[in-house]
């Protein structure tokens, strides 16, 4: 077949042989340029069991992007329902277009957008001045809490999407069968929505957890020196340190994360408590 | 309860637009420390027009979105038609491929680009950033074609045949024409993706050779400068046209034509 | 126009078998229906006339030529989809004028056939109308002008009413049959609904199963079923099956004959009845006569429907038998009453096992 060819052949080039390689070179001793010696070796992953601060990192990502994730599903779900159950015809097309509009312009402008809020000067410290005008200066900047506040803020629309893909599926038919059966809202909640949205849920966190476990640029803006993560540290064997073997080390191991979660995750979307209905 | 669920959306769409406000407000104000109040002036828009590092690095960027674009939709349209058309062996796995570019983390991918291109000799700038856009831009295309493809019609392509169309001329005289809309929005997420494209871009820029993203990154790092509101406006502006337009063309926004 | 031969075609999906060696001739300028269920082959035959799927064994004639090899944009045929498959980005006239311009028709000529055929359609002046402008029998109609203009070699539907309401269909069945047979075109006509092929049809064929099960115009067809499927998929049959006796079969006490003789190689044999032959008569008269059959029975169930009825009945031995006669005088038997039925042996058909 001619017509895939070209499309594939590109995609070969430009990721397939790249990550290959990449694979390659995070078995070598040194990057092998400059006629060294080929030294074929696991001590780049070794590296990352046996040095703590590396696991310490990998740890500091995987709990952001818990956090991030977590955030995003317990605002977006309710706000997914909302909209799905809440609004009607014009309000609910111009509702799901403002919250849908922001993931399609650049992350990078929207994590700046932030530092003008949590600075120093900034909108919150101006607004909690006008409060408490003896109050010291209020700098969220820089903190650990603003990289979970600009990540959840960048990634909350997918989460919001996905929810409310499966919630709209939900028959109106079956909560109106729970009223009749006398159940009230927070139980029509807990056992027909929830679970009915599993599906939603689901794919919202693989859709924010995988970009969140290498995320670098967020952390360096909004975290300054305390935004040290999985992400910043590969970036870093890049472009500081040039240990290039190690930075592919650790990425592969970043994607094992990724692709275990993708194999546990599938399925259970597939075998989930609605796995008959879609069938 | 519904009052209360329709409370809650509109606090999240609140904090969805509330740090972009302040970022746009910041733009017009003439303060360079961001004081209040707000001294509305267009003094950081005049000297983006000086800035000659973020002014090449836009003209980069659009050279190289378009260029995606166009290499990307070509590609892609292809490479969906024959997916879409007749099912045969290996058309899940391939599919599956298309995969990677979106699933896996800009980081790897980027850096994985970096070492190969480096190691080949392809090296870094322009030339590697278009290559690096195009990869990231073909799943996309495919996949928006790809939902084009499949409504419309196989029946339409036979009544052709029946007439008297040979293949060639069916897909001209039919296909074509009715997939324009979703070629044209194809190209445009293209152009979009490569744009807003910013982990790949840094990997493979060069210092002089750098995209808008890259740039404003750069800037951020070295400190801010109310320039940065000013050029994170206009990118703003520009992107959402770019999603309204495209929104038009795919009949996207899911709650159109829903109940 | 001319003729359509199908020798020894048969089609296999794999493993599956989805035609089994078929042969057929279409006369000129006849209109032939192929009746069958679903899954009967019916449509894959069509198609592989048109040239859309390619026989696995067989070959296809057009008149003298074989076009067994050809693809379907040289045979020259006109095609009716269920679908309509009109083209939406084209008015009502750049669609007509499509297959024209394939041809090499184009300027004032092209444009005097395309109004000629939409004449014949009684579609007038709708040449600039679109698709999607139109209602469900307008576009069946613009999707046979288009087929219609290049004079086609050979004409084929594929099921092309099917889409339309019970009225429209009535409707559009009556046009049908006008255009062809103005236009004269050897026509090909996929259905599944027997009332359809039995109106339009110069012959039908009906298959099963990937064969030709039986094949005639459509009164031969309807009155001499040669098998138990073309009798009960074209109409209702009564089936009755008993010991061979004295040139008929014995049901119930009564002997059950037709005009012509009963196969005597085998000790049971069946014999066919249509609904509507049979008539009631008064209990007492049971004077033997040559030329009728006669059985009691008792009524079951009374379907009305105004100005028929369907009696349901019972024989004696419990074979079920189902009666249909017009509502010409009052009320008929109750349910319960046992009643005698006559038919002409005439009627009465043989079914072979």
């Amino acid at each position: 077949m001619a017509l895939l060819a070209p499309a594939y052949l590109w995609l070969t080039l430009a990721v397939f042989l790249p990550l290959a390689v990449m694979l390659f070179f995070s078995f070598l001793h040194a990057a092998p340029f400059g006629h060294r010696p080929l030294i074929l070796t696991l001590e780049q992953y070794r590296a990352f069991l046996q040095r703590p601060y590396l696991l310490d990192v990998a740890w500091r990502s995987i709990s952001l992007a818990l956090w991030t994730t977590g955030l995003c599903a317990a605002i977006g779900l309710p706000a997914a329902v909302a909209l799905a159950r809440a609004t009607r015809g014009r309000s609910r097309q111009v509702l799901f277009l403002l919250i849908v509009l922001p993931f399609w312009t650049n992350g990078l402008v929207r994590i700046f957008s932030w530092t003008m809020v949590l600075r120093e000067g900034g909108i919150l410290d101006l607004a909690l001045h006008a409060v408490l005008p003896s109050a010291p200066h209020f700098a969220l900047l820089y903190s650990y809490p603003a990289i979970v506040i600009g990540l959840t803020h960048a990634y909350l629309p997918y989460m919001i999407l996905t929810c409310y893909l499966s919630v709209s599926a939900i028959d109106d038919a079956l909560i109106e069968a729970a009223q009749s059966m006398g159940a009230r809202v927070p139980v029509i909640f807990a056992k027909i929505v929830l679970p009915l949205s599993l599906p939603g849920l689901m794919s919202g966190a693989i859709l924010i957890f995988v970009p969140v476990i290498g995320c670098f640029m967020e952390p360096r803006i909004l975290g300054g020196r305390v935004g040290v993560t999985m992400g910043t540290v590969i970036e870093d064997q890049f472009t500081q340190a040039f240990n290039w073997p190690l930075g592919a080390a650790l990425s592969f191991i970043m994607l094992a994360v990724v692709l275990v979660i993708f194999g546990l995750t599938s399925r259970a979307v597939t075998t989930g408590p609605t796995a008959p209905l879609r069938a | 309860m519904a009052q209360l669920g329709r409370a809650w959306l509109l606090a999240v769409v609140v904090f969805l637009y509330l740090p972009i406000a302040v970022m746009i407000v910041m733009a017009f104000n003439a303060s360079p420390l961001y004081a209040l109040p707000i001294q509305p002036s267009l003094i950081w828009f005049d000297t983006l027009a000086s800035d000659t590092e973020l002014l090449d690095a836009t003209r980069n960027s659009l050279i190289i979105a378009m260029f995606t674009a166009v290499i990307a939709t070509a590609l892609g349209s292809l490479a969906a038609i024959a997916l879409a058309r007749h099912a045969f062996r290996g058309r899940s796995l391939l599919r599956l491929l298309l995969l990677p570019p979106i699933a896996i983390p800009w980081l790897i991918t980027g850096t994985a680009m970096l070492v190969f291109f480096f190691w080949t000799g392809i090296g870094r700038g322009l030339h590697a950033m278009l290559i690096g856009h195009v990869a990231l831009a073909i799943p996309y295309v495919v996949i928006v074609i790809g939902t084009g493809l499949e409504t419309l019609r196989a029946d339409l392509d036979e009544a052709a045949m029946g007439l008297g169309s040979t293949p060639l001329h069916a897909f001209f005289a039919i296909t074509l024409p009715l997939l324009a809309p979703s070629i044209i929005a194809a190209a445009l997420f293209a152009f979009a993706v490569s744009l807003d494209q910013f982990v790949v871009s840094y990997f493979l820029a060069e210092p002089g050779v750098t995209t808008l993203p890259v740039e404003i990154y750069s800037s951020i790092r070295k400190g801010f400068t109310p320039e940065i509101n000013a050029i994170s406006t206009i990118f703003l502006g520009v992107s959402t046209l770019l999603v309204l337009l495209f929104a038009r063309l795919s009949n996207l926004g899911g709650a159109r034509g829903r109940r | 126009m001319v003729g359509v031969e199908v020798v020894g075609i048969s089609k296999f999906y794999g493993p599956t078998l989805v035609l089994d060696d078929v042969t057929a001739s279409f006369a000129a300028g006849g209109f032939t229906s192929l009746l069958g269920p679903s899954g009967s082959g019916k449509t894959t035959l069509l198609r592989i006339i048109a040239g859309f799927v390619e026989p696995s064994i067989g070959r296809i004639r057009f008149g003298d030529s074989d076009v067994t090899g050809e693809p379907v944009w040289r045979r020259n045929i006109g095609m009716v989809f269920q679908s309509y498959a009109l083209f939406p980005h084209m008015s009502v006239r750049d669609n007509v004028l499509f297959g024209l311009h394939r041809r090499g028709v184009r300027g004032e000529t092209a444009r005097r056939e395309v109004r000629r055929a939409l004449e014949l359609v009684h579609l007038e002046g709708f040449d600039h109308r679109r698709p999607k402008e139109l209602s469900g029998g307008q576009q069946q109609r613009v999707a046979l002008a288009r087929a219609i203009v290049t004079r086609p070699r050979v004409l084929l539907l594929d099921e092309p009413l099917s889409a339309l309401d019970r009225r429209l269909r009535q409707g559009m069945q009556i046009e049908l049959r006008r255009i062809q047979r103005d236009s004269g075109l050897t026509t090909i006509f996929v259905t599944h609904d027997q009332e359809e092929a039995l109106t339009l049809s110069d012959e039908i064929a009906i298959l099963d199963g990937g064969r030709i099960v039986q094949r005639g115009a459509p009164t031969d067809i309807y009155e001499r079923p040669r098998n138990r499927f073309a009798a009960t998929f074209l109409g209702d049959t009564n089936f009755f099956t008993g010991p061979v006796r004295r040139g008929g079969i014995e049901i119930g006490g009564f002997l059950i004959c037709t005009s012509g003789s009963v196969p005597t190689d085998r000790s049971t044999a069946t014999l066919a009845i249509r609904p509507e032959k049979m008539r009631l008569e008064a209990p007492g008269s049971l004077e033997a006569d040559e030329h009728s059959n006669r059985l009691v029975a008792t009524v079951r169930e009374i379907v009305y429907a105004g100005a028929t009825s369907t009696l349901l009945l019972n024989a004696d031995d419990g074979t079920s038998i189902k009666l249909l006669s017009q509502n010409r005088e009052g009320a008929g038997p109750g349910v319960g009453t046992r009643v005698l039925l006559a038919w002409s042996r005439g009627d009465t058909i043989v079914i072979p096992d």
